[in-house]
């Protein structure tokens, strides 16, 4: 019989009985830096109003019942939000283990203290570039790079150690090797994020300028080693957890199956959120020809990036990835790609 | 005998498990059917006696072995610093 770490087992549980499990909670769409990829600028959450704590913490009680237990609080900047103690106080309070994303530029040594009270589970800070000039200019505010590191001093101060994320694009590509030794320099965790995500399809030619070349996504792939340390795993499947066992609230309340897959659900604060979990079923079939697709195993799509955006990006991708690893294919579209008879 | 759940740790009950994350070293605990029965009786509130007998009827195991499922799982419990 198959034993399975309590990861995998939590994993595979909360999938099989669809219990939403990790959920991305966007606090604001209000930030003071404005990122050249931000997928909020011009968005539609911009336009109503936020939810206020009361409405949060009713979220947070209807989480804790559907069974939440990975909960991450985004922006916008979450720190922006001044009742951000009480929120967090209310989800120590109901057992979430809270992840926070933030740009840490607000992050003083008063906020750095006051967060390590709340034993969070991680805090996410996004560095652009080990280059000031270079992070500021994709922050579009001058001077944001040292409030950022700043930042990061007071989290470490306060015996948080943030992990670093990087989302690649092609003004900081060159940048990374610098950048992971920046990290770990100051013995941080490196995340990078290859394939920036518009969200919205009004965004999507805006995003996908700043986006690196399926080329480079890929050479970044190989590099991680993913493919010769054993640690690839073909994708088995085209379905993901979005509206399985993850779902994402905008500001305004708004529920999506994911925040990469916008497709509005429903809103928390009127019809609330376990009755809009209930009858959330993500719509595939703008990858339809996915389902058959040949070289799946190969694939990174994300359906939600693909909702904005189409398959395209991802055929190019897997089908470069394909090649690279000499799995023969003979067709590359978004019509789905078909696996040749290996003959040799 | 005195416990409490330590504040820190977030903790979910799904499919009939608890599972319990300790974000000071970022470690995922499984509980067993009967560690989920003495965690949720811990949780509110209940006495260790109560705890005992409550086993002895839930999982039909004599006093004895109630005991001394209480006494290691309780003890497993502090070291992971889950109960305090
Ligand atoms: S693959 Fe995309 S849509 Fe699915 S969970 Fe991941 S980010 Fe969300
Ligand atoms: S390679 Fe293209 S057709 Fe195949 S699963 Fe990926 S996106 Fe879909």
């Amino acid at each position: 019989m198959t034993s399975y770490s309590p990861v995998a087992r939590l994993g595979r549980c909360s999938f099989e009985n669809r219990v939403p499990l990790t959920v991305h909670l966007e606090l604001t769409s209000r930030c003071h830096l404005n990122c050249i990829h931000c997928f909020h600028r011009g968005a539609p959450s911009r336009e109503s109003g936020e939810m206020n704590a009361e409405q949060v913490k009713e979220l947070l009680e209807s989480l804790e019942t559907a069974g939440t237990l990975f909960l991450i609080l985004t922006g916008g900047e979450p720190l922006l939000r001044s009742d951000l103690w009480e929120i967090l106080e209310e989800a120590k309070l109901r057992g979430f283990a809270v992840m926070l994303f933030t740009s840490g530029t607000g992050i003083n040594r008063e906020k750095g203290a006051r967060l390590a009270e709340f034993s969070l589970f991680s805090v996410h800070i996004s560095v652009y570039s080990s280059d000031p000039e270079r992070h500021d200019l994709i922050t579009g505010v001058p001077g944001s790079f040292e409030k950022t590191s700043l930042g990061i001093d007071n989290l470490l101060l306060n015996g948080i150690s943030p992990v670093i994320k990087t989302p690649l694009m092609d003004e900081n590509y060159n940048d990374l090797d610098k950048l992971r030794r920046w990290a770990r320099k100051r013995n941080l965790t490196h995340k990078i994020d290859p394939v920036i995500s518009p969200c919205y399809r009004k965004n999507k030619d805006r995003i996908i300028s700043r986006r690196i070349s399926r080329e480079k996504v890929c050479e970044t792939v190989f590099e991680s080693g993913i493919f010769d340390t054993g640690d690839f795993r073909p994708r088995e499947k085209l379905e993901c957890g979005a509206g399985v066992n993850m779902a994402a609230v905008d500001s305004c309340g708004n529920v999506f199956p994911c925040l990469s897959w916008r497709v509005p659900c429903g809103r928390a604060a009127e019809e609330g959120f376990e009755r809009i979990w209930e009858v959330m079923k993500p719509d595939y079939s703008h990858l339809e020809n996915c389902f058959s697709c040949g070289v799946l195993s190969y694939c990174g799509i994300c359906p939600g990036i693909a909702s904005a955006e189409g398959p395209d990006f991802f055929c190019g991708a897997a089908s470069d990835t394909a090649d690279r690893l000499r799995v023969p294919v003979n067709t590359v579209s978004s019509q789905g790609i078909e696996i040749k008879e290996d003959l040799g | 005998m005195s416990f409490s759940i330590n504040p820190d740790m977030a903790a979910r009950l799904i499919d009939g498990c608890y599972y319990i994350v300790d974000p000071g070293n970022r470690m995922l605990h499984m509980l067993n059917d009967t560690g989920t029965y003495i965690y949720s009786e811990l949780k509110k509130g209940s006495e260790p006696e109560t705890i005992i007998r409550g086993l002895c009827g839930e999982f039909e195991v004599s006093r004895g072995e109630a005991e001394r499922d209480m006494e290691e799982f309780t003890e497993d419990l502090r070291e992971k610093g889950i109960l305090l």
